[in-house]
């Protein structure tokens, strides 16, 4: 544990609330009361949170306790037998859709938000640097549509490496409490975030095709297959080493793939040499699909059975 | 980076029992739940009454989150503290209910976007200010800033954990919290100004 004096402000002004409760540590708190001392702007921060702490401990202190009863009703309902009739219903398709839709739409506050706004950001970038390009020549046009497709395959492949896990999930443990398997909520999430990619990609393609010409169809088809596949390579990746290493592998994969007469792709050889990797092909398409199926078949085994006993 | 204390009020000890209580209600121990109650009914009850003002709801909430602790106390992995796990599953079951019920629940994202006013030095007394217009004030805060002042000072959460009830990442919760301290100085402030 590093304790370093806090010197600035807003590191002090964190701690106050922790510092009010009395849950710092014996050196964190001389060095806060040390700060303090001398510090007029925190003296004022402390005052502010004082006033709080006491206005909600106040405020609290003529909260109601429950009845004493419902310990009764608890044991009566896990003693109740479940009904027939509930069970059927929850078997019905209308049930099924309706709860889809529920998970589904759940996840969407629950993923980061800084997934959303990178991505559109680093479209909007790539979108700019091919503008900034005037790619007006055949050769230019080719470099610049080469460009804008490694923008969105990047931005697909960093998406999903960011959706499931302990490390980048907030309520990860608490979303292992709930009956919903782990699997369908990873694949509601991949969902999301490959199809706003996919938005996000057709908008900078039509744009880019409206500005240049060119079949827009033509333009999906140089980043559908590899935004699906690398999407998908991250996800896998990300399941079983980690966020940051399948942004990397993924990164570094579409750099070699979208330059391939760069003298780093001749100094490494990358592992899938029969893979056309830079269109849309059936094969790609299916290790996409092979890949999916991999990560949600072994999508590390949740603790629910035996973390406690 | 500097260093806070384990969760809430809980020494080591009560935290290493509080673990041995899920173990013993993960192997259908009813004494277990009924021990876990009895040390957690205050704090899980206050932030019930938080997210509903209707008591009866809050009861039958309070069972709800029983019932499920029962269900999934096995998936406590004790990556947070058992407050906070438990905390995290009220606050789970009555956004549940309450969506079902169509009952009203505030748009969080809105309120997390809310401009944050000029810091200025306090510049009034708590004893001044008397515990049923406390009351009235946190009555009129938003449910999510009294739902994170509750957490904050009276189950005595920290960010991280607080990040983990709520579901939201650290930054969220510490510009929830500056926004609710503001909220709740601007509506004294308000009532004083309308006093003089």
């Amino acid at each position: 544990m590093n304790t370093q004096i806090p010197d600035n402000h807003e590191e002090v002004a964190e701690l106050l609330p922790a510092y009010l409760n009395g849950r710092l540590d014996a050196v964190t708190l001389s060095l806060v009361d040390e700060h303090l001392a001398s510090c007029l702007l925190c003296q004022q921060e402390l005052a502010a949170w004082e006033f709080v702490w006491g206005a909600t401990r106040q405020a609290f202190a003529i909260t109601p306790l429950p009845s004493t009863q419902v310990m009764d009703a608890v044991w009566a309902r896990l003693d109740a037998p479940v009904a027939q009739p509930q069970i059927a219903r929850r078997g019905s398709p209308w049930h099924a859709l309706t709860r889809l839709w529920l998970v589904f739409r759940a996840q969407i506050p629950l993923l980061h938000k800084s997934i959303w706004i990178a991505s559109a950001l680093v479209c909007l970038f790539g979108l700019t640097l091919t503008i900034l390009m005037h790619p007006h020549t055949a050769g230019l046009k080719h470099m610049a549509s080469s460009l804008l497709v490694l923008f969105i395959v990047v931005v697909g492949a960093s998406g999903s490496a960011f959706i499931y896990g302990s490390s980048i999930d907030p309520g990860f443990e608490l979303t292992l409490t709930t009956p919903t398997s782990m699997r369908f909520l990873m694949l509601c999430r991949m969902a999301l975030v490959l199809g706003y990619n996919f938005l996000l990609a057709l908008l900078a393609s039509a744009v880019f095709a409206l500005l240049y010409g060119g079949s827009l169809w033509g333009f999906i088809q140089l980043w559908l297959g590899p935004l699906l596949f690398f999407s998908s390579l991250g996800l896998a990746i990300s399941l079983f080493v980690g966020s940051t290493f399948a942004l990397l592998c993924t990164a570094i994969i579409e750099v070699f793939r979208s330059f391939p007469n760069n003298l780093a792709s001749r100094l490494i050889n990358l592992p899938l040499p029969s893979l056309d990797l830079n269109s849309t092909n059936p094969q790609l398409l299916l290790v996409a699909f092979l890949l999916i199926i991999f990560a949600v078949l072994f999508v590390p085994k949740q603790p629910r059975p035996n973390s406690l006993t | 980076m500097l260093a806070l204390q384990g969760s809430g009020q809980m020494s080591g000890e009560s935290l290493i029992d509080d673990v041995q209580l899920l173990k013993r209600i993960a192997r259908e121990d009813r004494q277990a739940l009924a021990e876990l109650y009895t040390r957690y009914q205050r704090p899980l009850f206050s932030y019930l009454l938080q997210l509903t003002p209707d008591y009866g709801l809050a009861e039958e909430l309070l069972q709800d989150t029983l019932v499920a602790v029962w269900k999934s106390a096995r998936t406590f992995e004790g990556r947070s503290s058992v407050l906070t796990w438990l905390v995290g599953i009220a606050r789970r079951q009555a956004h549940n209910t309450l969506r079902q019920r169509k009952l009203p629940l505030v748009d969080i994202s809105e309120l997390d976007c809310m401009p944050a006013q000029e810091l200025e030095p306090e510049a009034f007394a708590l004893a001044s200010v008397v515990r049923d217009e406390l009351a009235q004030a946190f009555r009129q805060l938003a449910p999510v800033h009294r739902e994170v002042l509750l957490l904050t000072f009276i189950q005595e959460l920290s960010y991280q954990e607080i990040a983990t009830v709520l579901e939201v990442p650290v930054g969220t919760v510490k510009s929830r919290l500056s926004n609710a301290r503001r909220a709740l100085r601007a509506f004294l402030d308000a009532r004083e100004d309308t006093k003089r």
